[in-house]
């Protein structure tokens, strides 16, 4: 029998919420296909924590999960999951789209010269195959592909499959070795620096409240940060803020930022210029607040409130606490 | 130093893109072609390292058609010294193949610094430099957003969900760079005069093509329903609240 082979992240002792979204996929690929559901997890895990995790058609797990493996290392990570392959055979792996994914498949992919499809948003399996659909040129053009050479490896598009969980599981555990490499040519992780203060990231959060160069100026953005506290949103930019040094550009949405798809998108003050529209047009639901009743951004949003924020801001804040 | 920096050709992100009658492509009539964005950030790093330290020789490296040596002269006015030119009439979408040609002229020389943009914006692939660094076995951190370099090693900044991992290495190295730190600078009309007596090396790839995977077809995102306004005003608060709260419940 085949297998698929998921890798699967975990961060504070807990399956990310990127991974869970490939676990969603690998089950149902694997009951298609008939193959064997396994998956490594990585990073920082506690066994016992299983409730998260045997409802996704598990067979089994390979635990490599340690202490030495706590934090990303692109050679640790590299070596286990290129192990694995090797004596697993797998004809299709799948990865998420988290940033450690992105770093990681591509080094995998190019090991054993095999393709990668990455930002997939959709998985078909027909008689003559997988059919992959990803988005390109930012989303304005959607692309389908068929793989012509197996094995495939597979990066998935963060919050665009459903977390789905299955019937519950027995499934088999086993401890995968963690192998240091000498004379490695990779780089190490030296410090990882975390925000002053406890921040949403916008590529991880349900809700987000993003402004522009309508705050007229930094300082305003306090107002910003009220509202996001009160709907529990990460706060988001435009690329104008960002240049102008008012935010960091861990928080800029759009081609050059991050693209996001939450359930809510509030943009307050942006004019919604087509750099800034590819990367949020896949929220579930927009809202805009901007005083030019002709801004672009009214073309997309689900609502809008065409007025001045400095009012509407405040006042939705009161009726949010209320 | 010598720091290779490579670049890819893409439409203006402001271009409104057609797909043409095969459903497989996109129609090049009236696209203005740029430098793809991420990679414009990674040659003002290496310009930036340049302006400190004249010794440094800056070739940018792009794989692409006849149309990619005006982004090419572009890059030689903004201060690069060389340029390579590896020409392909046919557009190669599959990164390994792409990644093997454009790391067999990479081998070729010896760069203590090779950067790339974190993703082309027209494939939105992000993987392209990583494999390279792979196939040449050179370490490569990626998603940079700065990084400093300290006699033979590289200190990077890798932007990851919610916080930033600081990496190090040995040089050599490849960089993925994010958008940057720094403003872009715009190369005036007698830099660019000066740059037509820059070399651009042309060579003809001659490789083979793996082929691992097929285009079916091309479409349209769906369309957003149209939206509604609320209001003019404050008094609109009260039915958004309402809309999100009872219609949508996503607050
Ligand atoms: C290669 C490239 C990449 C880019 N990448 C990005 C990107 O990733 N993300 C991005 O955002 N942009 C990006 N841009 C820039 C983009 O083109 C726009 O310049 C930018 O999005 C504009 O930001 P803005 O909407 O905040 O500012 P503006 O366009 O200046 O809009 C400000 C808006 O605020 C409104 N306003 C003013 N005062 C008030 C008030 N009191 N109440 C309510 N509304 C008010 C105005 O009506 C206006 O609509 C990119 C551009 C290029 C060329
Ligand atoms: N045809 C090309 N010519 C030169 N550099 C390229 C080419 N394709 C990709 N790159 C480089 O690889 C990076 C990542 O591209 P991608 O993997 O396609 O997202 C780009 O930002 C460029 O620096």
């Amino acid at each position: 029998m085949g297998c698929i082979l998921s890798i699967i992240e975990a961060k504070n002792k807990k399956i990310r919420n990127s991974s869970l979204e490939v676990l969603s996929e690998s089950q149902k690929i694997a009951k298609t296909k008939n193959l064997e559901n396994k998956v490594i997890i990585l990073g920082e895990y506690e066994q016992n924590n299983s409730d998260q995790i045997n409802e996704f058609g598990i067979d089994v797990i390979l635990l490599g999960a340690t202490d030495k493996i706590k934090d990303y290392s692109p050679d640790l990570y590299k070596n286990a999951i290129l192990n694995l392959i090797n004596q697993l055979e797998p004809e299709i792996i799948l990865f998420s789209g988290s940033a450690i994914g992105k770093d990681i498949s591509p080094r995998i992919a190019a090991n054993l010269n095999y393709n990668l499809v990455t930002e997939c948003i959709e998985i078909t399996i027909g008689n003559d195959g997988y059919q992959i659909r990803r988005p390109i040129f930012a989303g304005k053009i959607i692309q389908t592909l068929k793989f012509t050479k197996e094995p495939i490896v597979m990066s998935l598009k963060s919050n665009y499959f459903m977390i789905k969980k299955v019937d519950q599981k027995e499934f088999s555990t086993e401890q995968v070795n963690i192998e240091e490499v000498e004379n490695t040519t990779m780089p190490m992780l030296k410090e990882i620096i975390q925000p002053q203060k406890e921040t949403l990231d916008v590529s991880e959060a349900a809700i987000i409240v993003a402004g522009g160069r309508g705050m007229k100026e930094p300082d305003n953005f306090k107002l910003i940060e009220e509202l996001a506290e009160v709907l529990d949103a990460a706060v988001g930019a435009s690329r104008a803020v960002v240049d102008a040094g008012w935010r960091p550009h861990s928080e800029q949405v759009g081609q050059t930022g991050k693209i996001v798809s939450p359930n809510l998108y509030i943009a307050a003050g942006i004019s919604g210029a087509i750099q800034h529209q590819v990367g949020m047009i896949n929220s579930k639901c927009i809202v805009a607040i901007n005083k030019d009743k002709n801004a672009p951004i009214f073309k997309f949003a689900d609502f809008g409130i065409v007025g001045d924020l400095f009012e509407i801001i405040p006042e939705l804040i009161t009726k949010l606490k209320e | 130093m010598n720091i290779a920096v490579c670049v890819k050709q893409v439409p203006d992100t402001a271009s409104q893109l057609k797909i043409s009658e095969d459903n497989k492509s996109i129609d090049e009539n009236g696209i203005k072609y740029e430098i793809n964005p991420f990679d414009e950030y990674a040659l003002e790093e290496a310009l930036r390292l340049k302006d400190n330290d004249s010794t440094i020789n800056i070739t940018v490296i792009s794989l692409g058609p006849e149309r990619v040596k005006q982004s090419l002269t572009k890059t030689l006015a903004m201060g690069a010294d060389e340029a390579l030119h590896i020409q392909t009439d046919e557009i190669i979408e599959d990164c390994m193949n792409i990644a093997t040609i454009i790391a067999n002229e990479i081998k070729k020389n010896q760069y203590d610094l090779i950067l790339f943009g974190k993703k082309s914006v027209d494939q939105d692939n992000n993987q392209v430099g990583i494999m390279i660094g792979e196939l040449n076995n050179i370490s490569c951190i990626s998603n940079c957003s700065e990084f400093r370099i300290e006699s033979n090693k590289i200190i990077a900044n890798r932007e990851v969900e919610g916080s930033v991992e600081v990496f190090e290495s040995e040089l050599p190295v490849i960089i993925t760079h994010e958008k940057g730190k720094n403003e872009l600078r715009y190369p005036s009309l007698k830099d660019l005069m000066a740059a037509k007596k820059k070399p651009i090396n042309t060579i003809k790839n001659e490789a083979n093509k793996d082929k691992r995977s097929e285009l079916i077809k091309l479409e349209y995102p769906e369309k957003r329903e149209e939206g509604v306004i609320i209001g003019e005003d404050k008094s609109a608060v009260t039915e958004l609240v309402r809309i999100l709260r009872e219609d949508k419940k996503i607050i």
